[in-house]
């Protein structure tokens, strides 16, 4: 255990001191930053792209990219809101929107595996094809009105709601499953190799397949998130920030998009990294548009520290 | 008839060929509208700007880069020119607007270039980043707001007609044929095939691959602000929200028109095919009275067809 933890802080320490050196500078930036109500906002505001990231970190470890879980958040969200409105059981309408998103990544992995197509083109079109589903579905406007409990369990009555335990809870169950099974490797080992990875055994496309699954069922969970917070299901919901947000993080958290790398700590601080950036250039007044930028440059600069990383 | 039965099996562009012809014939049966000229001129006008970004995007491709920012690219490149006609005295002069449009692309590419070869940032992620750089430079300038007085004689030049012949599709297919040129004919078009083939036998060769690579993002820079000023002239006005994934759609058509993903292979002819493929199934969409909700599902799928079909085509042996 103890050995574990090390190795985490040998791992992270990258990101984890950007973490903390952009928490420092933007705590000396703005009084209001360090405060109790603006962190459990930040918290509040990551735990989306913290689920939607580590569904990404299955998809890149295979050396796979998934552009469509932007979509896919849009469209599970219409689904449950209709069966909502239908006066299914709201539990029920949940299990059966999660197989919808299960649906979604299957057909992506199915595509990629069974056709020998690249990721990228695959989930590119899927993306274009389910959010027109969505705005089929919800007739292009947002559907309004949660169930009462529903809202109670994914959102809460405080300014921290429950989102970012659920978040925390995903990931830690994600975590688990990279490090201590036979799963969990056997995805990395796709990643580095995908033919070595086929002679020594592995099944290659259902592994494959399995990734792009668990991608879209945790792009649904993140849409019951938004759900809970808008109160409504929006059928342009995670239209650009939140996929790009979900591809940049796990970079930035060490992941690389060659595949056999598959860091969840990583891709959570990755997350956090960004939306401090965001609080905090927001508590110091600056537009958004020049956040639009300071994302950007973050980015590259995470990019950039991985290449020089590999080279050594 | 032996001539077209054999190029419908060996030819790399059967693929979207056949789709053009199924798709066309189709669409002649059901509307008349179709088939008139006034339609082709829309057609031909909706696709030039993609097919200019895109013969950029091909010969990338096929050198194993991509380019994510050519979207804001556009954008920040409509900005610049305009605010220089609105600054400049009496509206400005056209040719410094468009020495400045390419400048501006130019320098982007630079910038993408010199991260992904100097730097070694792989190309899909810092072209992601560069682009909400980009994206969000053009957002400043304008102040967030679409931006009014864009010469007239600058509007002329990049949106007027030649006969019928919207003037931005002739620019367009001028620009697919100094690719093809470039890709076929040129060193730097072998080398890019070369390079996504296999880059660590270019390199051993002893050729500076990193030199071209940079190239290829200029070039590809300047195709995305071309497509960006006849943009701004066809709307009369810079957006800095314009050219929102118009990465997404060069991409599409590029591997709609066989080109691989993975690099070493592909043509800049397919691209054009892909891209008029794809002007003919919108084209169809909005004729047949399609909703535009149902639209953006009907192209994803075609997008998707027309991936697997082209692929159905290769061997499969590289299972």
């Amino acid at each position: 255990m103890g050995n574990m933890f090390a190795r985490s802080i040998q791992r992270y320490r990258g990101v984890i001191a950007t973490l903390v050196l952009i928490n420092i500078i933007f705590s000396f930036a703005s009084e209001y930053y360090m405060t109790m109500y603006n962190i459990m906002n930040i918290l509040d505001h990551s735990a989306i792209s913290i689920i939607l990231s580590v569904g990404m970190v299955f998809v890149l470890a295979t050396g796979g990219i998934d552009l469509s879980i932007g979509s896919t958040l849009a469209f599970t969200g219409i689904v449950a809101a209709q069966l909502f409105k239908m006066q299914v059981f709201w539990p029920a309408a949940l299990v059966l929107a999660v197989l919808v998103g299960m649906g979604i990544g299957f057909t992506n992995g199915w595509f990629i595996t069974h056709y020998r197509l690249q990721p990228f083109i695959v989930t590119l079109a899927m993306l274009s094809i389910v959010r027109g589903a969505a705005l089929i579905l919800s007739k292009g406007s947002p559907i309004v009105g949660m169930p009462e409990s529903f809202l109670q369990v994914f959102s809460g009555p405080r300014i921290l709601g429950n989102g970012i335990f659920i978040a925390l809870l995903v990931a830690a169950g994600a975590a688990f499953i990279i490090e201590k099974t036979a799963y969990g490797r056997y995805i990395r080992a796709i990643g580095g190799g995908e033919e070595a990875a086929y002679v020594c055994g592995i099944r290659t496309n259902r592994i494959t397949r399995s990734v792009y699954i668990i991608a879209g069922a945790l792009a649904t969970v993140s849409s019951f998130l938004f759900m809970a917070g808008m109160n409504a299901a929006e059928p342009i919901a995670g239209l650009t920030t939140e996929w790009m947000e979900a591809i940049a993080a796990p970079i930035i958290g060490g992941n690389s998009l060659d595949g056999g790398r598959a860091y969840i700590l990583g891709a959570v601080i990755g997350v956090l990294i960004l939306s401090c950036i965001r609080s905090g250039l927001n508590m110091m007044g600056v537009g958004q548009h020049y956040q639009q930028i300071a994302i950007g440059a973050v980015i590259i600069c995470a990019v950039l520290i991985d290449s020089l990383r590999k080279d050594k | 008839m032996r001539k077209v039965q054999q190029f419908f099996q060996t030819s790399v562009y059967s693929g979207p060929v056949l789709a053009i012809i199924i798709f066309g014939v189709a669409l002649a049966l059901y509307s008349p509208h179709f088939l008139q000229v006034s339609n082709f001129v829309n057609i031909s006008n909706q696709i030039a700007i993609n097919i200019i970004i895109a013969v950029g995007m091909t010969i990338l491709i096929i050198s194993g880069g991509i380019d994510l920012s050519v979207g804001a690219n556009v954008a920040l490149t409509g900005v610049l020119v305009t605010l220089y006609f609105r600054g400049a005295p009496g509206g400005g002069s056209v040719l410094i607007g468009i020495a400045i449009g390419i400048t501006c692309g130019a320098l982007l590419g630079l910038i993408n270039g010199l991260i992904v070869s100097v730097l070694k940032a792989p190309p899909f992620i810092a072209t992601l980043g560069t682009s909400g750089v980009f994206r969000g430079i053009a957002l400043v300038l304008s102040g967030g707001r679409p931006l009014m007085g864009v010469n007239e004689g600058f509007i002329r030049v990049f949106s007027g007609f030649v006969g019928r012949v919207p003037l931005q599709f002739i620019i367009a297919l001028g620009i697919v044929l100094v690719g093809f040129i470039t890709l076929n004919h040129l060193k730097i078009g072998r080398i890019a095939q070369a390079t996504g083939g296999n880059e660590r036998c270019v390199r051993t060769s002893g050729i500076r691959v990193e030199r071209y690579k940079v190239i290829l993002y200029v070039i590809t820079g300047v195709l995305a602000a071309i497509g960006g000023m006849v943009l701004t002239s066809m709307m009369a006005v810079a957006e800095p929200i314009a050219g929102q994934f118009y990465e997404l759609d060069a991409v599409a058509v590029v591997v709609m028109g066989g080109t691989l993903m993975q690099g070493g292979k592909g043509t800049v002819i397919g691209t054009l095919l892909g891209a008029v493929l794809l002007g003919i199934v919108r084209n169809g969409l909005n004729i047949i009275g399609v909703p535009a909700n149902y639209q953006q599902l009907f192209v994803g799928l075609i997008i998707l067809i027309a991936v697997v079909a082209g692929n159905r085509n290769k061997d499969r042996a590289t299972q």
